[in-house]
């Protein structure tokens, strides 16, 4: 931002940005396009740091990480929450609705439930992370080990000394 | 934070098989017998046996884990998960995750306290859980005698905002004068149960009460327990305790417990009291 005209030309971009009506495209590692609000991109940490630095907005951003199913969902999330600002505690509500109903979505396919998580990790969508985290959390939660490894598939790897170990150290719960 | 090292296999990139087909099979085979150190490598989705979990790279666990321990309703949640596999134990310890442990992680009964117990509220408390803090201070100065490191520890969790903590230094403090709310929470219940306990083997031992020989303090004179029966705190010095000044026979450790325990107990118990209804009733008999 030496000059004048570059500083105008910032501003009148800020405020393009703020209008969220530049499209971005997302292209998924099989290499189809995804054409969204900025509004609804800028909800990714990752996206907005590269829309914010310049470059490559034209070009679209292509997200070696993310497959089409996965990405589709994220998009989906994403185009809630940034393309409607909650003002009104019905709005608000709504929004929780949502999520819940997003959430109850995935929860019922635990392994397509890891790959949003995943991507919502590579894209540092927070929220999105938060809600698919919590809601691992909450399968765990109230449930013996045993039941815990059976309801991931954990395989059990601890070894006598391990668990003698745990036993002496425990016992508190 | 992020350390790829976990993290096996490719991405369920574009994925060959269906998603779920992991989840099923881990849900529908009996797990293996502990015998099982061999920890098969399967690319995910592909076989029979591949835990979901090792897809997700440590710093996602560790942010499940610590979610966990802040909405967890007992220790034995965030125990149940460190028992779950070596990964996960070790990344239970993981102080992100003790800093996080609510009110209800640390809450650790009575019956349940050991040396382990002990180490596990430290950790937590040195990782910076105010809840940690707070019970850990409590039982340490209450209970154990270390009357300088539970302080010490009342004032972090105070420090950091933990209200119930403000209370308990105020207790300490002005004891006698401070009006609050004296909330009845899980270091309180775990004080009673302590103090209940050490009588009744006291009284199994034949002595007196608070002459046990637990020889990390001196318990030789007689200290008296706050008279409101859930609050649990102990006189630090004798005399400490205000009375109730109708009967002398109840001492309470504030105001509040004594309001409290007038509106529980009290109000029935206290001989003057009865004194006075006995009274009364004579009066009416005579009249």
């Amino acid at each position: 931002m030496a000059s004048g005209s570059g500083a105008a030309a910032a501003a009148a971009d800020a405020e393009e940005k703020e209008s969220g009506s530049r499209m971005i495209t997302l292209t998924s590692n099989e290499g189809k396009a995804f054409v969204v609000t900025e509004a609804s991109a800028r909800q990714s940490a990752t996206i907005r740091s590269m829309v914010d630095d310049g470059g490559c907005v034209d070009k679209g951003f292509p997200l070696p990480n993310v497959d089409s199913k996965t990405l589709a969902r994220v998009i989906q999330y994403s185009d809630e929450h940034g393309n409607k600002e909650p003002h009104t505690v019905d709005e608000r509500a709504a929004l929780a609705k949502f999520d819940r109903d997003f959430i109850a979505e995935l929860d019922a396919d635990k392994a397509f439930l890891y790959d949003v998580t995943m991507a919502a990790n590579y894209l540092h969508i927070q929220g999105l992370l938060a809600l698919t985290t919590q809601c691992v959390a909450d399968t765990i939660k109230g449930k013996t080990p045993e039941e815990i490894r059976t309801a991931f598939g954990i395989e059990y790897d601890l070894t006598a000394q391990d668990e003698k170990e745990i036993k002496e150290e425990d016992t508190h719960a | 934070m992020r350390s790829p090292r976990r993290r096996r296999g490719v991405h369920p990139a574009a994925a060959t098989a269906p998603p779920c087909s992991a989840m099923a099979s881990g849900a529908a085979s009996p797990r293996s017998p502990p015998a099982a150190k061999k920890r098969a490598v399967v690319v995910a989705g592909d076989g029979d046996d591949s835990d979901v979990f090792d897809r997700l790279p440590d710093d996602i666990v560790l942010v499940v884990l610590s979610r966990l321990a802040a909405n967890a309703a007992s220790p034995a949640d965030v125990a149940s998960a460190a028992l779950t596999c070596r990964r996960f134990r070790e990344l239970a310890a993981h102080p992100a995750v003790l800093s996080r442990a609510s009110a209800a992680a640390v809450a650790v009964r009575w019956g349940a306290w050991s040396e382990a117990a002990h180490r596990f509220l430290r950790r937590c408390a040195a990782a910076g859980s105010l809840h940690a803090c707070y019970f850990l201070g409590m039982v340490r100065f209450y209970c154990l005698g270390s009357r300088a490191t539970g302080a010490a520890l009342l004032g972090r969790a105070a420090g950091g905002g933990h209200a119930p903590a403000l209370y308990a230094l105020a207790v300490k403090h002005n004891h006698g004068h401070h009006d609050g709310s004296a909330a009845e929470d899980a270091a309180s219940r775990f004080m009673v149960a302590w103090w209940d306990s050490h009588r009744a083997k006291a009284a199994a031992r034949g002595c007196l009460p608070g002459e046990h020989g637990d020889g990390e303090h001196d318990d030789g004179e007689d200290l008296r327990l706050c008279s409101h029966a859930r609050c649990g705190r102990r006189e630090t010095r004798r005399h400490e305790f205000r009375r109730c000044s109708v009967c002398g026979a109840a001492s309470y450790c504030s105001r509040a417990c004594q309001a409290l325990d007038w509106k529980r107990a009290h109000r029935a118990q206290c001989a003057a009291a009865r004194w006075l209804a006995a009274a009364a009733a004579a009066d009416g008999v005579a009249h």
